[in-house]
């Protein structure tokens, strides 16, 4: 049944989201002025409040509805951080040698420190920022694609290829022939789980888990058994050849391992932002929402969520040729590390909107970045990934209590 | 008639707030066993508020609610239940994809850990025969109508062991014969004596609070929240009158004048502007032979500037021909044509609002200009006076409550849900509305203000197809009246001829030629001990 959050709709303060759903980041219209007509009629109507009510003032109303959602926003974010930090300081005290504060000083120093610490936690943010985004354009059409994983191998595969292709031509060439070629990729690997989804209603998130377990297996049949394999005879690892040094990306802090798909990031959250702010973007929100309505306003709700998978799976792609000429500058097996998966769970923790989503990623590179260096001191790395895993749990708690108290 | 007993449940001096908001205030409330109490207040009165914290969905934030003269905390669904309350709610509180057995022990006070299905399919089937609301235990009720679902709530509340029958709007989704006999059933249980399935303890064997056998078991208190004034006057034996979350009346059977009722809850009388059909011009939309779901080979025009009613009881085809004219279902077989404009030009008001043309967690705005995506902007952005201007209108033809834009539709009352997308539909200036159900759940002022402006759409020379289950709004409103029965159109009556007796009887299955009712029919409540 339906949750009705008021009843006796007299002053419109009442319906001011506890929860931060207004700020969702869309410009809203104009405050409307309360119609006098409709009321006039009616001078004992319930509906309108009393003529010196501050309440009925909408610029009051907006002021204070944006308020509450900013401090929502707040809560949601401060809350679980301290959370996760405190189960940090503990897990450090109870389970290790180590001490806990200078612990976690440690690791966010070695994250946050320096020019080059900063440079390490940004390379790592990269994919992952890359990923959130592009899940923020799929997680609004109500499309799950956890295939990220898959999707960004495949980008790096195809963008591979086209470096063969196309041979040496200047390196800006084949760095776009690269991107393009990477996000073809991607979108191919969720062709099948977008065609079976619209067509027979298969889950896409059992088919692209499905994908990400077969593409393991296939990513080390084409390093270990194909052309696609180091070619140097001493290589009987799954990897591929060493990229020609030319073809790296160039540092963007001289010194540091930060490199140019950092401008990927900032364009795509730029180019999402706007999206979101368009109608195109609007019929994607509606078609998340409720598709029957958004076909009623001649919206096709499958041939949009199609698009919404592909473009999700095409970013991710282009996670994988950035990290391709950016990072690893070979093909490997380990190219992904992983951040297929993180990359949904940053979109979820930036509640689809894309400036939110590459903040956490940041936030999740800099765990990641300090466990490793408090691993030296005899801290399990494991405990960067707890740091995650609580701030998860967290946002969700926090915001299913809003949504609670909201509707209480 | 049955002495009214001691009160099954009070309300004394409850209080509650959302916010700055005071949605209850003091109110004093109490229903006794044998009697049916009608508690009746326009959209916002605190009826919804109220039942909620009957129902142990809301907490009072002062205030006492006792059951049986002792102080109760229901601070859920279940301690309600087992307080013996059931509550049947307006948006029903059934899981679709299970039977009517499996929602029978969905949740049961006592039900202990064995699944008993058979037992529990056994149990409606005999409360139905003892109760004449029958309906198939073992069909998901998602494939039920909303009549037979409703229908599944009350015997799950009777086969729960309530002693109080707590109804929100119960008659808002039936025909006028289904809800007469609603109200001769709820006479019958508050009357009692004799409850239960013939012949077997109610709450089955061996488990359940104590089975109670029929001949000792005490008559119901029923409290049957409406805003239908007929229902009040047919039915109730004290009426208790809220407005803006206050009592304002408080009577006993027969001792207050309709106007009276009226003025207490809207502080004026309602009274829809007749309409005063004008020539029917080009036909907007043509079926042939159309057939869909439950609709066979059904024949229609409708033309510009008429109002078509559309009768029935509930399932007989409406939803398949409401899906038919607003072209959003393709015909099995057959044709149907729009011969002027597309989609875009049918302002369509499904039965379902909040789940067919609602966002709800988007914000009003958004769902303003839902159905014109194509209009307000480009890849550059969102035309903003635009949207400003849609949204105004949307809010202001019907006055949602309160006029924020930026709100979640959400945060809306259902009854401003309904005026959102009844008021971004209508905004439209469409060629052709079809319009389900369009006042249900609405207050009398609200209602006629939803009626005006689809008789004003028709005046502007769209074609207007209402279908309703409230026979006197569409006798009210349209020029012409069609009446469904099984899929087929048995009666296309113009205005004059279109009489209550004469639609009632058409409604089940009577033609054209022979208007009399049929003798099984149930007798009406009034004629009820």
């Amino acid at each position: 049944m339906t949750v009705e959050a008021t009843s006796t709709p007299r002053g419109p303060e009442a319906v001011t989201p506890a929860a931060p759903e207004a700020d969702d980041g869309r410009p809203g219209p104009a405050p409307e002025s309360p119609p006098a007509g409709h009321a006039a009629g009616r001078p004992d109507d319930p509906h309108t409040g009393p003529p010196t009510d501050p309440a009925a003032n909408p610029s009051v109303v907006r002021a204070a509805a944006h308020a509450r959602a900013a401090l929502a926003t707040a809560v949601t974010v401060a809350v679980p951080l301290a959370a996760a930090v405190g189960v940090f300081l503990l897990l450090v005290a109870a389970a290790t040698d180590a001490e806990p504060v200078p612990t976690f000083q440690e690791l966010l120093s070695s994250s946050l420190g320096d020019a080059d610490a900063v440079g390490e936690t940004l390379t790592r943010a990269v994919p992952l920022a890359l990923i959130g985004v592009g899940t923020c354009v799929a997680l609004r059409a109500g499309v799950f694609n956890v295939g990220g994983e898959a999707q960004m191998a495949m980008g790096s595969v195809a963008a591979y290829l086209a470096v063969e292709a196309l041979g040496g031509a200047p390196a800006p060439l084949v760095w776009l022939g690269g991107a393009v070629a990477a996000a073809a990729g991607g979108a191919l690997w969720a062709a099948g789980p977008a065609v079976l989804l619209v067509r027979r209603g298969v889950s896409e998130i059992l088919t692209t888990l499905l994908v990400n377990l077969a593409t393991v297996g296939i990513l080390t049949w084409l390093l270990q058994d194909t052309f696609l394999q180091d070619p140097d005879p001493a290589v009987i690892t799954a990897q591929g050849a060493r990229l020609d040094p030319r073809l790296e990306l160039p540092a963007l802090i001289e010194g540091t391992r930060v490199h140019a798909g950092v401008l990927a990031v900032v364009v795509a959250v730029a180019v999402t932002w706007w999206w979101t702010r368009t109608p195109s973007g609007l019929r994607v929100d509606l078609v998340g929402a409720n598709p029957r309505l958004a076909a009623h306003g001649g919206v096709r709700p499958q041939a949009l969520r199609i698009r919404a998978f592909l473009v999700a799976a095409a970013v991710a792609g282009l996670a994988g040729a950035v990290q391709l000429f950016g990072v690893s500058h070979r093909l490997t097996t380990g190219l992904t590390a992983g951040v297929g998966y993180s990359g949904v769970l940053v979109a979820v923790l930036g509640r689809s909107r894309p400036l939110p989503t590459a903040l956490f990623a940041l936030v999740f590179a800099v765990t990641v970045t300090g466990a490793e260096a408090i691993e030296l001191d005899g801290v399990p790395r494991a405990l960067g990934y707890v740091l995650q895993g609580v701030l998860v749990v967290g946002v969700a708690g926090v915001q299913g209590a809003l949504a609670w108290r909201g509707r209480r | 008639m049955t002495p009214p007993g001691a009160p099954l449940l009070e309300l004394a001096g409850v209080d509650k707030a959302f916010g700055p908001v005071q949605a209850v205030e003091g109110v004093d409330l109490d229903v006794r066993a044998g009697e049916i109490h009608a508690l009746i207040g326009e959209n916002g009165a605190g009826k919804s508020t109220l039942v909620k914290m009957i129902a142990g969905l809301l907490r009072p934030d002062r205030g006492e609610i006792r059951v049986d003269g002792r102080a109760v905390e229901l601070t859920s669904r279940r301690r309600s239940a087992e307080a013996g309350i059931g509550v049947v709610h307006q948006h029903f509180s059934l899981v679709p994809s299970f039977t009517a057995a499996e929602n029978l022990m969905l949740g049961r006070p006592g039900a202990g850990r064995r699944l008993r299905l058979r037992a529990a399919a056994e149990e409606l089937r005999a409360w139905g025969e003892r109760t004449g609301l029958a309906v198939d235990p073992d069909v998901p009720v998602g494939r039920l109508s909303v009549g037979e679902r409703q229908r599944v709530e009350v015997l799950t509340a009777l086969a729960w062991g309530a002693r109080v029958l707590l109804l929100d709007e119960p008659t808002a989704t039936l025909s006028p014969d289904e809800a007469d006999r609603l109200l001769a059933v709820l006479r019958t249980l508050a009357d009692g004596p004799a409850r239960g399935p013939a012949g077997e303890p109610a709450g089955g064997p061996g488990e359940g609070p104590p089975p109670t056998s029929p001949a000792e078991t005490p008559p119901l208190g029923v409290l049957l929240v409406t805003h239908k004034l007929r229902e009040v006057e047919l039915a109730a034996d004290r009426v208790t009158v809220l407005r803006a979350g206050r009592v304002t009346g408080r009577h006993a059977r027969g001792d207050v004048a309709r106007q009276r009722l009226v003025a207490e809850m809207v502080g004026e009388a309602p009274a829809p502007t007749p309409r005063t059909g004008g020539p029917a011009g080009e036909v907007r939309v043509a079926l042939r032979d159309a057939a869909a779901g439950r609709l066979r080979r059904v024949s229609l025009d409708v033309r510009a500037g008429e109002v078509l009613g559309v009768a029935g009881v509930a399932g007989n085809g409406q939803t398949d021909l409401v899906g038919l004219l607003a072209g959003r279902t393709a015909p099995e077989s057959g044709e149907v044509a729009h011969p002027v404009g597309g989609p875009g030009s049918v302002a369509y008001i499904p039965e379902d609002r909040a789940r067919d043309a609602l966002a709800a967690e988007l914000p009003v705005w958004v769902n303003a200009v839902a159905t014109r995506t194509h209009e307000i902007g480009s890849w550059r952005g969102l035309d903003r006076d635009r949207v400003a201007a849609i949204t105004r209108r949307a809010i202001e033809l019907l006055g949602v409550r309160p006029a924020a834009p930026d709100a979640t539709a959400a945060h809306l009352s259902g009854g401003n849900q309904q005026r959102l997308v009844i008021g971004r539909e209508l905004q439209l200036d469409p060629g052709l509305v079809v319009a389900a159900e369009p006042t249900r759940g609405l207050d009398p002022a609200s209602a006629r203000d939803v009626v005006d402006a689809l008789g004003r759409a028709a005046a502007g020379g769209a074609a207007v197809v209402v279908v309703s289950s409230d026979l006197d709004e569409l006798l009210l409103i349209a020029d012409r009246l069609v009446v469904l029965f099984e899929g087929r159109i048995v009666a296309d009556l113009p205005r004059a001829a279109a009489t209550r007796d004469a639609v009632a009887a058409a409604m089940v299955g009577h033609r054209d030629d022979d208007g009399d009712r049929t003798p099984d029919l149930p007798a009406a409540v009034g004629a009820a001990p």
